[in-house]
């Protein structure tokens, strides 16, 4: 790989030479896609930094149309120099003939933090008031002016919640490899709950949580994982938001972000909407288990990580699933 | 043989955990290894608890049935909608007579006839059918603790 990477990075960057390539090392991060870390060095001046990420299109739990790693790509280059902080993407590359597969090189910022699972409660606070300001910065942006038509807008803003609910069933019934009660009682309660009226479309992270960040000193660096991006209402992104927050803040602290977020764009929290989308989050979990079992159970050889993707990974929002929709 | 496949599981996660972790330098690896260790957990769990497991999910899962049958006997009214749930021929027999491959082909059948009546969950209200609501979310409850008690693990990893 390094080889090719060394062709790679010299074909993309002709105006420098002597271009040189450090050993890579696989990160332990993320559990779908594979990612590469990797340092490089060149002769010459060059916008990229040396420390850069690879990371690669074949995902073992969704696919497209529901990710795609050239969304994701296209999603990031249009946040570059907006208010919401991402790391900087260089290329997209859908030529197999470089490495097999589709892959993108973007940079990688050391010395970060990427979860706050061991931050104090004082910096989790800090992070995550930090974290509310830039959704809210998100949820504000003009995605037409920023070229982000692509991701489809739904039909009407008060069609999104069916339109969302659809699809990851689609996705579910595609993936299931034997019945599961559980899901398909969530699913039918859940096209029962879905909400009549959605206050704007804004551009939603999909699965926004303190884990997909960087942060150093209580600030973040920048927000990770666009791959699930989407046009749609914004209680969709803080019903995730406040799933993922709240084991860490409490229920107070997670009812100030709310406000907070509120306050910052003139958006009242849409308590109906907000229910609703907490279960369809829960739901969109066990559809995470099915895909990562699906995987598992359909490649040879199997691999490990998707099994206890599906199992472990999953499983304290599978057991608020099951709360959700049983009330025991 | 004079040993239990358990305690071959056991060793080779001490092997993991006491012997090659320590040496691996990458992050990578290292996160291979807790999954290896969770997996040999996982497989020692559902050798030991498996078969009781699925004897006690038969159980529900036919309780779940046999009140549908009731409601179908009880309330012709209600038939019609419960019409899309199958009748599965497999009633609550003695664990002896049910065989591994049987257990697992007929806990698959009724989990399928089941999955059924679960797309119905929003119209289960109502006195009459309060009976079979409770049965189904009983079932769905203790089948998520079923599940959970074969995946976690006590100790870090």
């Amino acid at each position: 790989m390094p080889d090719a990477l060394h062709r790679y990075l010299s074909a993309r960057l002709p105006q420098v030479s002597d271009v040189r390539i450090g050993p890579l090392t696989r990160s332990p991060g993320g559990s779908s896609r594979a990612m590469y870390f990797f340092d490089a060095s060149w002769t010459g001046d060059a916008t990229v930094s040396n420390t850069l990420a690879l990371r690669m299109d074949e995902s073992s739990t969704f696919k497209e149309p529901e990710i795609s790693l050239h969304r994701e790509f296209l999603v990031y280059r249009a946040l570059m120099g907006t208010t919401v902080p991402v790391i900087d993407n260089y290329w997209y590359e859908n030529d197999p003939s470089w490495l097999g597969q589709p892959f993108v090189i973007r940079q990688r910022v050391d010395d970060v933090h990427t979860s706050i699972d061991f931050a104090s409660t004082a910096e989790k606070q800090a992070i995550l008031e930090n974290f509310i300001e830039i959704i809210a910065a998100q949820h504000s942006l003009d995605w037409r002016a920023l070229g982000l038509e692509f991701l489809g807008a739904p039909q009407t803003p008060d069609s999104f919640p069916g339109e969302l609910l659809e699809k990851w069933v689609r996705v579910f019934r595609r993936e299931q490899l034997g019945p599961d009660p559980l899901t398909v009682a969530g699913i039918a309660a859940l096209s029962r709950q879905l909400p009549s009226h959605v206050c704007k479309i804004a551009l939603l992270q999909g699965q926004v949580g303190p884990n997909q960040i960087l942060w150093r000193d209580g600030k973040i660096l920048a927000s990770l994982d666009w791959e699930s991006a989407m046009l749609g209402d914004p209680m969709a992104d803080l019903a995730y938001f406040s799933l993922a927050c709240r084991p860490h803040v409490g229920d107070e602290f997670v009812e100030h972000l709310l406000d907070r977020y509120s306050e910052l764009t003139g958006t009242p929290i849409q308590r109906e909407s907000f229910a609703f989308y907490t279960n369809f989050q829960l739901f969109w979990a066990s559809v995470v288990a099915t895909t990562s079992l699906n995987y598992f159970g359909t490649r040879h050889p199997p691999r490990l990580e998707p099994l206890r993707a599906a199992m472990v990974r999953t499983r304290s929002m599978m057991r608020r699933f099951e709360n959700s929709v049983t009330g025991l | 043989m004079f040993y239990s496949l358990d305690s071959v599981l056991e060793a080779v996660q001490a092997c993991i955990r006491d012997d090659l972790w320590p040496e691996t330098s990458s992050p990578w690896a290292d996160r291979q290894a807790r999954s290896a260790i969770w997996a040999l957990e996982h497989v020692r769990e559902r050798l030991a608890h498996g078969r009781e497991l699925l004897l006690s999910e038969h159980q529900q899962l036919t309780a779940v049935l046999a009140e549908v049958e009731r409601v179908r006997a009880l309330c012709p009214e209600l038939a019609a909608a419960l019409e899309s749930v199958v009748t599965v021929e497999a009633g609550p027999r003695p664990a002896a007579e049910l065989l591994d491959p049987v257990l697992e082909g007929e806990v698959r059948q009724l989990r399928q006839a089941v999955e059924q009546l679960a797309e119905l969950v929003p119209d289960l209200g109502g006195e009459q059918l309060s009976g079979l609501r409770d049965a189904l979310m009983r079932y769905l409850h203790d089948q998520d603790r079923r599940i959970e008690s074969v995946v976690t693990i006590a100790h870090t990893c």
